[in-house]
């Protein structure tokens, strides 16, 4: 299948890049994604969506932000009808203004079953967790 | 958009898995109970917007050049 994307260019997506968000990704058009994986999954990703060139976002391990950060994968679990030991953890990461920061969406974590190739995000409605969290870019770890 | 008319009490289903319960009616204020599966995604508006703009936000700012700079830094 044949992706544009206005960062990649123009790329040929495998089936099994392919990724679908059964409830779709607040704010970003259409429900299939292509996962932009250069580096792997453990170092920071993309999640490129095909109906929208423009529109990808880069998803990084939140345990290299804030260690205590522990959300409940139970919605993205029951949505997926996976095990939760089987769901990858990840949040929406972005440059803050000031240089060598960036802001971490913490209140909305992005789930992934790479074995189903289902991907979502789930608020955390009353968790104190907020949506632009600024942190210092991780260090080698 | 289909409208209802509901009183106190009665309830709204949709579907097979959600009921919407009108539970307290005061002055210009609802108060509404809504059962529905785990996965089922249930926001106030406003918060489904603060979602979607935070998206945008990071779909338009992060570029190839802070994928770089985050994946050096983590090196």
């Amino acid at each position: 299948m044949r992706v544009d994307s206005t960062r990649f260019g123009p790329k040929q997506a495998e089936e099994t890049e392919l990724f679908v968000a059964p409830e779709g990704l607040p704010g970003l058009g259409g429900r299939i994604f292509v996962l932009v994986a250069p580096h792997g999954t453990e170092a920071p990703f993309w999640l490129q969506s095909v109906q929208d060139p423009a529109h990808a976002l880069l998803l990084i391990d939140p345990s290299r932000l804030d260690p205590g950060y522990a959300p409940k994968p139970g919605p993205a679990a029951s949505l997926f009808g996976v095990q939760e030991s089987a769901l990858l953890l990840r949040v929406v990461a972005w440059p803050a203004e000031e240089e060598g920061k960036l802001y971490a969406n913490l209140f909305a974590p992005v789930w992934l079953s790479l074995e189903a190739r289902l991907v979502a995000q789930t608020p955390m409605v009353g968790s104190g967790h907020e949506l632009r969290v600024l942190f210092d870019l991780p260090s080698q770890g | 958009m289909l409208s209802l008319a509901r009183r106190e009490g009665q309830k709204i289903r949709i579907g097979e898995d959600i009921i919407v319960v009108v539970r307290e009616i005061r002055g210009r204020q609802v108060k509404l109970g809504i059962e529905a599966p785990e996965h089922v995604r249930v926001l106030r508006e406003e918060i489904h917007e603060e979602m979607s703009q935070a998206n945008l936000e990071a779909a338009e700012r992060a570029d190839l050049g802070f994928f770089d700079r985050l994946l050096g830094a983590m090196r």
